[in-house]
């Protein structure tokens, strides 16, 4: 079969189960269900995805990585920035830059008591892929169960974002480890990395503003956004380049450029069937094994303990309660992004392990997450409760 | 569908100054990319090739526009200097990756054609069509076949066989020459929303020549093979075949339709990516059975604008995302022109090319006067019969594959020929539209709200 029609296939299946989770009433995500889904059309179960669609994954997961950056960096221009005033910032970046060195040195310090040596490299991958929390949970809380309060707008300020030290660390560790994929020139001089996404992000939201100007039309706006996205993506690819930082960068000069709000409205209907694909393409890829499962229950367990022990941080620095880690225990798209990412640049084990465990998190981040922040705003009175909604 | 900038914007030089820079970036992004990129990186290097067609398509025709240019021209230029012949940032195994593409782009368009196509349309136009046809079909294909056997002194694949090969080959050019583009005349019609009797004589002869021609092809493909291959017979067999397929093909695109139909009336959400994963899924099965594409999705077309009521719905569903099919199918299809044989060839290509224009235009005038077709039908009817593109080619493929010692050369003209055709149809169905007084200005600036994002986000 086509390796192509194969990776229509998938797509068509993501685009079904987001429209089918619209009417999800119980705000449950499905995550576990499309990773699991990915692991039964792959290589490991029926073979659906065979030889011919391999190469198409690679290149696939890459242009959705960009994509949720890209609308990150929109997302983040457009408001996400102004709301966090500078205590929400610190809150964000010492909730999810403490979970990165935790679990990162926990990985690191208790994987060879299982039994399996990890890698610093391996140990700080699996770190920047459990660090950051998804918007599900709180969205759903806020829109179908009216939940309001400042304990919400402050949860959902702080996921909205927390996801920049992530993509920040996957920077860091491109430029120090430039990846297998860097070309020579690249390689030698990560520096080089570091200008040259800068560079692209900038250059991408400049081509924007010119192109499709200050407020474009409906379909040359398509055509030159989709235009921009996929050279982007295939660019940074070919030269080693971080796409979720090229793509944050780009979505973020891009909403600069060219009205942010009426960009997010657009774009933001595109979230949950490309995290959707992405969660299926990451199950199609994924390549269980022993030490890989054993980690990614270890990353599991550090990173639910992390969330919740940083309540206390995010209250103390954010002015929220000191319980609030429970709303942080979901897992998005972005963070998804962030794995792929490192699965891109390195490959091999890294990669394959680093995937491991952001699965793990997904499909457990996608029942916590929901329940974790229902049980959370209702016990601050932020949650009606008579809807029966709840889960 | 595509849409122009307000005037305003269209003529100061900071419209043009802003597009030149987009357009020299984006072409220092590819080179630097292609300079330096790291090795096995092949998958990357489509999806960046996909985009820059994408932008650089689109703005060539931004540039050309005030020329009265069809965008179509832009975006055939803009892949005919990135493609693998002049700049090569395009090379040619990323032009081979992106085939694909290319067919999904072509089934969403014969979609449209069909689609396009009412009963109303064809019955009260059947004497026009039928006679139009028919004419398209016997002059082109006898005058063409005529004119290739007489210049085969200029072509050395031709000149050296015998009497009997030649004779066998000038038929086969004959078919070649009947086929016209049904994708160059939907692509220019979205531009202009043009609307009127050359634009319904336009889009229901290109339509219904395409299944003349696949009937054409086979049969003359069996004769051709008694001529070239000696010892070879008549066989029955073969044209049984093509029923056949025909019929399967027919089949097949009204379950299609029937299928599309019940989707829009039932969910009508994510139209285009039903759509492509149906044509996907229908492109697998054509290829396998060996049916006809374009007449499967032209008839899925046909069956959901008149056997339900969901036609609008389908229309508006692929006119949003025109703008990207049309961008995609022509930069592609530039990118594929092959030069290095257009320029070794021209002089024989202009020549069929030329015999070709100057009969087609007879034969559109001499049906027209006869049918009493409306005065701008009968003016301007050859012009959207010029244009040729992947059907065409498609068909010389066929004939190399059919006769692999004589089939290069002929693959080759027919490259060289339907590369100027592809290059000049368009702008001729554009003047004739312009000239016939079937583009609406008011309505075509009507169509281009500023904002209006979130419907074509959701469909998108």
């Amino acid at each position: 079969m086509s390796g192509l029609l194969q990776l229509v296939g998938l797509i068509s299946l993501a685009f079904l189960g987001s429209s089918a989770l619209e009417h999800n009433r119980r705000g449950l995500g499905a995550a576990g269900l499309y990773v699991l889904l990915g692991v039964l059309v792959g290589p490991l179960g029926l073979s659906f995805i065979d030889g011919d669609a391999r190469p198409l994954l690679v290149p696939t997961m890459s242009l959705c990585a960009t994509w949720l950056a890209f609308v990150f960096g929109i997302r983040l221009r457009a408001g996400a920035a102004k709301r966090l005033q500078l205590r929400g910032v610190v809150a964000l970046v010492g909730e999810s830059g403490g979970v990165l060195l935790l679990v990162a040195s926990g990985v690191y310090w208790l994987a060879p008591h299982l039994g399996v040596a990890v890698t610093p490299q391996i140990a700080i991958g699996i770190g920047i892929a459990s660090a950051a929390s998804g918007q599900a949970a709180i969205h759903f809380a806020r829109l179908r169960l009216h939940a309001t309060g400042p304990l919400t707008s402050f949860l959902e300020n702080v996921v909205s974002a927390d996801d920049l030290v992530p993509f920040a660390a996957v920077f860091a560790l491109a430029i120090v480890l430039p990846g297998t994929r860097a070309p020579a020139l690249f390689g030698a001089h990560g520096w080089l990395i570091a200008v040259a996404t800068l560079g692209l992000g900038g250059l991408l939201g400049l081509l924007y503003a010119l192109a499709a100007g200050q407020a474009p039309s409906s379909d040359r706006g398509w055509v030159v956004l989709i235009g921009i996205l996929f050279l982007g993506a295939g660019t940074a690819a070919r030269l080693g380049l971080p796409e979720v930082v090229v793509g944050t960068l780009a979505g973020f000069a891009v909403a600069s450029a060219a009205g942010g709000r009426l960009l997010v409205r657009v774009v933001s209907t595109t979230e949950r069937p490309v995290t959707l694909l992405l969660l299926v393409l990451i199950g199609a890829r994924l390549a269980p094994s022993e030490p890989a499962s054993a980690i990614a229950l270890l990353a599991l367990g550090l990173r639910l303990s992390g969330k919740i022990l940083s309540g206390p941080v995010v209250g103390a620095l954010g002015g929220a309660s000191m319980d609030a880690g429970m709303g942080l225990l979901g897992y998005g798209g972005l963070a998804l992004a962030s794995a792929t990412q490192l699965d891109l640049l390195y490959g091999g084990s890294t990669g394959a392990w680093v995937l491991m465990a952001a699965a793990a998190h997904a499909i457990v981040g996608d029942i916590l997450g929901p329940v974790g922040t229902a049980v959370l705003l209702r016990r601050h009175g932020e949650l009606a409760a008579h809807r029966g909604e709840s889960p | 569908m595509s849409q122009s900038a307000h005037p305003a914007q269209k003529h100061g030089l900071l419209f043009f100054g802003s597009r030149a820079a987009v357009l020299a970036l984006s072409l220092g992004v590819m080179w630097f990319a292609e300079r330096f990129s790291g090795a096995g990186a092949e998958g990357a290097s489509a999806v960046a090739a996909l985009g820059f067609l994408l932008l650089v398509g689109d703005l060539c025709a931004q540039l050309l526009e005030p020329l009265g240019l069809p965008h179509l021209t832009g975006y055939l230029g803009a892949g005919m200097v990135a493609g693998p012949y002049v700049l090569r940032l395009v090379p040619e195994h990323t032009v081979a990756q992106l085939q694909a593409v290319n067919g999904l782009a072509l089934a969403l368009i014969a979609f449209s054609a069909g689609a396009e196509l009412t009963s109303e349309m064809l019955s009260k136009g059947i004497r026009s069509l039928s006679l139009a046809v028919l004419f398209q079909s016997l002059f082109l294909f006898g005058l063409l076949a005529a004119v290739f056997f007489l210049a085969r002194p200029l072509m050395p694949f031709v000149a050296a066989q015998p009497l009997r090969t030649a004779l066998g080959l000038a038929l086969l050019w004959g078919v070649v020459s009947v086929v016209k583009s049904p994708a160059a005349i939907l692509g220019v019609l979205a531009e202009t929303d043009a609307k009127g009797a050359l634009t319904t004589y336009a889009i229901a002869m290109v339509v219904v020549l395409d299944v003349v021609v696949l009937v054409l092809f086979q049969i003359v493909l069996v004769v051709a093979r008694t001529l070239i291959e000696p010892g070879a017979g008549f066989s029955m067999s073969q044209l049984t075949h093509v029923a056949h397929e025909l019929l399967s093909s027919v089949a097949l695109g009204t379950t299609l339709g029937l299928l599309t139909g019940l989707y829009l009336a039932w969910v009508n959400r994510g139209v285009i990516l039903f759509l492509v994963a149906l044509s996907f899924a229908a492109a697998q099965l054509d290829r396998y059975f060996g049916y006809d594409s374009m007449l499967v999705f032209a008839t899925a077309g046909f069956v959901v604008q008149n056997l339900t009521r969901q036609g609008e719905k389908l229309l508006v569903a692929i006119r949003r995302s025109g703008s990207v099919i049309y961008v995609i199918f022509f930069a592609n299809a530039g990118a594929h022109l092959d030069l290095v044989t257009l320029r070794a060839l021209w002089p024989v290509a202009l020549l069929l090319g030329g015999a070709r224009a100057v009969v087609t235009a007879g034969a559109a005038w001499s049906a027209s006067t006869l049918a009493g077709d409306a005065p701008v039908v009968r003016r301007w009817g050859w012009a959207p019969l010029i244009s040729q593109a992947g059907i065409a080619l498609g068909l010389a493929v066929a004939a190399e594959t059919a006769f692999p010692s004589l089939g290069p050369g002929f693959r080759s003209l027919a490259v060289a020929v339907v590369g100027l055709n592809e290059a000049i149809g368009p702008i001729l169905f554009k003047v004739a539209l312009s000239r016939g007084g079937e583009i609406d200005l008011q309505r075509a600036l009507e169509k281009a709200p500023l904002a209006d994002t979130s419907e074509a986000a959701a469909e998108a």
